[in-house]
């Protein structure tokens, strides 16, 4: 998990207008999103710059079910 | 018909669009179907089926699979960095309507670090809140873009230094001043006094701003204005050059994030001054921008 989470902190320096108020490498896979200060727009800036990283398609609507930073890095690892 | 979506999502009073704006996009459109949003996060779906998009800057991002879009209006000074990677795809236009009012308050600061105003705590009598002045007559500045904004920045500055200097990718500058690319950096930094970022964000800039060499050549008394964006450097770079060298000064109307925390790190620089990026707010800015609009949108109709 601690690559992913390495892996995710890269893509997140990448991303114009999403600004963390914790170190992802600080916290439990458990944390909420909103805990890091990602809303519902945070969430989608950040599923495009996962994908835009990997240079996949996929549907926007599997961000609307991300509710941890646990939910996010599955998607990385599922990927 | 094609349907134009005006984002009027701000929360700040001042920066919700008046209703004379609004009427202007009305009789600028008047063959389009205006849907005028209020919330981002429960209207969302006008901004992905929208034709083109009236704005204050917001992430690219949100305009994925959006498959109708054709231009973009951003009530901005700068493209940000998310639609500056997509203007093949769309038409991107911002506004210059904050020009004089940034590039004063450019001047503003660059004065106040002049004048060695420290953080001003009480309303008190006590020469200790200064330091000891320069006097821009005896002093060097260097504008760092050349831009609407920094164009503007020389012509009111012109009068009062020693020496104007740019640091541009341009081969040229305005008359009355030295330019110097940014192979030159080195050169630009020699002897410099003060300096004045007012330069687009762009992956270019990044790559400039975020190298190790930057902070190098800056002089150790060097007095910093940023009015160009907050995440244009590493702040804990920033914060390590100010830190080192307590004669220098930085003052900046922008920060990353804004509004910027109470715990953030540059509140720890007894020699660094933020305004809550201020500059281009002014009286007349929103009669400014419907003038705009009616002119540089014309054509879109």
């Amino acid at each position: 998990m601690s690559t992913l989470k390495k892996k995710l902190k890269e893509i997140i320096k990448t991303i114009d207008d999403l600004y963390l108020n914790k170190d992802i490498l600080d916290v439990a896979e458990d944390t909420l999103l909103k805990e890091l200060g990602i809303d519902s727009l945070g969430r989608i800036n950040l599923f495009y710059g996962i994908i835009d990283h990997f240079g996949i398609e996929v549907d926007e609507k599997i961000a609307s079910e991300w509710k941890t930073l646990g939910d996010v890095l599955d998607f990385i690892e599922d990927l | 018909m094609k349907k134009l979506t005006v984002m009027n999502v701000a929360q700040q009073e001042f920066w919700k669009m008046p209703h004379t704006f609004i009427d202007a996009i009305y009789e600028t459109f008047p063959d389009w179907k205006i849907q005028v949003i209020t919330s981002l996060e429960s209207e969302i779906e006008h901004i992905k089926d929208a034709h083109a998009i009236i704005s204050s800057p917001f992430s690219a991002s949100l305009v994925r699979g959006n498959k109708n879009l054709e231009w973009v209006h951003l009530l901005s000074a700068q493209v940000p960095l998310s639609w500056q990677k997509l203007q093949n795809q769309y038409m991107v236009t911002n506004s210059s309507a904050t020009r004089d009012a940034v590039a004063e308050h450019a001047l503003y600061l660059a004065l106040k670090g002049l004048r060695g105003e420290k953080s001003y705590q009480d309303k008190s009598w006590n020469q200790e809140h200064f330091r000891i002045s320069k006097v821009a007559s005896e002093c060097r500045l260097g504008i760092v873009g050349f831009g609407n904004i920094g164009e503007r920045i020389s012509t009111i500055t012109n009068p009062i230094f020693q020496e104007i200097r740019f640091l541009t990718n341009r081969s040229f500058s305005p008359d009355g001043t030295i330019h110097y690319n940014y192979e030159q950096m080195k050169d630009f930094f020699e002897g410099l006094d003060v300096m004045i970022l007012a330069t687009n964000h762009s992956v270019r800039s990044a790559e400039i701003f975020h190298q190790k060499d930057f902070f190098e050549y800056l002089p150790p008394d060097i007095i910093m204005v940023n009015i160009a964006r907050g995440e244009i450097f590493e702040e804990k770079d920033l914060f390590d050059f100010f830190h080192r060298h307590p004669n220098a000064f930085y003052l900046t109307d922008v920060t990353y994030p804004e509004p910027y925390p109470k715990d953030g790190l540059l509140y720890q620089l007894p020699n660094g001054y933020i305004s809550p990026h201020i500059g281009g707010k002014f009286n007349t800015l929103w009669s400014k921008l419907e003038k705009e609009l009616r002119v540089l949108l014309k054509d879109r109709k």
